[in-house]
């Protein structure tokens, strides 16, 4: 998996980490609203 | 956003260190030995480790002036709306004022050396918060703005690329060039010139042409796209698919939109992710017509792998927008979740639109030369003539 990850191009491997970083921070969304309730 | 730069320096960087420590890997592994090929591994997470560290420390000084250019923006365009000429003629929210300002200092007083690594960061910052931005759709939502969005998308983008195309044959444009500007002017922009250049074999300032003819036809569509939405008294749905259908950079078009209202930019944001899905499809159609123009000036015939280009040039982050969306209708975020994410979003736009603002330069201008600015312009204005009207009549 790792190998495959490794071999993208970096347009791909560019948007594999904005995925990434959009996803956490939908749950740092989630964490945070939990402790402002 | 640290977070996510350093991800995304780390993923980069890999392949560079990869190649760095690949000779001293082979050596140690010719020998047969586990333990000597532990060890390359080790000099492999060093090197990557030291790289690392060497990167945030290069990128760290641009990106504090990416940060304060966003504050800047976020801390003056509620003061400008104050006076009456802001409030009546020019509404400038703070994501045209991040632009606009980062354009300012790049143009008047300049960046130096040491703060540019730290402005490369601007299409991941600006393609999160379209991720981001997935949490204000349901899928539902999606489908019935989507599938109005699809028609408007599919007129305008194949139409406008085709008719830049045939203009440019007409003018005696080269084919490499024309198949740029084409996809620069009816996909997204920058995007769509890099994904074409290398298909149709474009020379490097054909590609910096054409992604300037496409970022100064946005940047004066940032100041009067919302004017023609005020003039019209366009609704939100209206000025939304106005500006996704006639802007063509995705910072734009929701800077645009965003600019205009919240409920603008969220559908100004979904015809921007329909036009990013349709982009290997597009650079499929101009690879094909540049091959056969190719081939009718030089009598040869190129053969082009369909589906090698459809599946090479598929925009991955759409399938993290996709994901959130997904989260969203499945009932995992409430109302709360939402908020906080909207603050997400609304930073990584003001980040990525600074960071766009500092690195576009006015010169480019001079240097991409008359004839394809003046067609670029006029197909780009006559396809946001067109959008104005068909949202005027059909929505």
């Amino acid at each position: 998996m790792w190998k495959k990850i490794k071999n993208l191009s970096a347009s791909r491997k560019q948007d594999l980490a904005v995925c990434i970083l959009g996803i956490c921070l939908i749950c740092v969304s989630k964490i945070v609203s939990g402790y402002m309730v | 956003m640290w977070a996510g730069s350093l991800v995304t320096w780390r993923l980069l960087r890999m392949k560079k260190s990869r190649h760095g420590s690949h000779s001293i890997r082979r050596t140690f592994e010719t020998k047969g030995n586990n333990s000597m090929s532990q060890a390359s591994r080790t000099i492999d997470g060093l090197s990557a480790q030291r790289s690392l560290f060497k990167a945030v420390t290069e990128s760290l000084p641009g990106l504090l002036l990416v940060a304060a250019v966003a504050v800047t923006a976020y801390l003056t365009a509620p003061l400008l709306q104050q006076y009456d000429f802001f409030k009546t003629y020019l509404s400038i929210k703070d994501f045209i004022l991040a632009i606009l300002v980062g354009i300012a200092i790049r143009n008047t007083v300049g960046v130096p050396t040491m703060l540019q690594p730290g402005l490369r960061y601007s299409t991941i910052m600006t393609k999160t918060g379209i991720v981001v931005m997935g949490a204000k759709y349901s899928l539902a939502g999606l489908l019935t703005v989507g599938s109005q969005a699809l028609v408007m998308i599919v007129v305008f983008l194949f139409g406008s690329a085709v008719l830049l195309m045939w203009a440019a044959r007409k003018m005696n444009m080269s084919t490499s060039l024309s198949a740029c500007i084409a996809a620069g002017l009816s996909v997204c922009g920058v995007s769509a010139t890099i994904a074409v250049a290398p298909a149709v074999n474009a020379k490097k300032e054909e590609m910096a042409y054409s992604i300037a003819v496409v970022l100064m036809f946005g940047l004066l569509a940032l100041v009067v796209f919302p004017l023609v939405g005020n003039v019209f008294q366009l609704s939100d749905a209206q000025y939304g698919a106005f500006a996704g259908v006639g802007i063509v950079n995705s910072a734009q078009v929701l800077a645009a939109g965003f600019g205009y209202s919240d409920g603008a930019g969220i559908i100004a944001g979904v015809y921007n992710i329909g036009r990013v899905i349709f982009l290997p499809f597009v650079v499929l159609m101009l690879v094909i017509m540049a091959a056969s123009r190719e081939a009718e000036s030089v009598g040869s015939h190129k053969s082009v792998n369909k589906w090698r280009i459809i599946v090479d040039k598929f925009p991955v982050f759409v399938l993290g927008f996709l994901f959130v969306v997904c989260l969203n209708t499945a009932g995992v975020l409430n109302d709360a979740d939402r908020e906080v994410a909207k603050t997400f979003m609304n930073w990584a736009f003001l980040l990525g639109f600074a960071s766009i603002g500092l690195t576009t330069r006015l010169s480019d201008l001079k240097a991409a030369g008359f004839s394809g600015f003046a067609l670029g312009f006029c197909i780009a204005s006559v396809k946001a003539a067109l959008a104005l009207l068909a949202v005027l009549y059909f929505f």
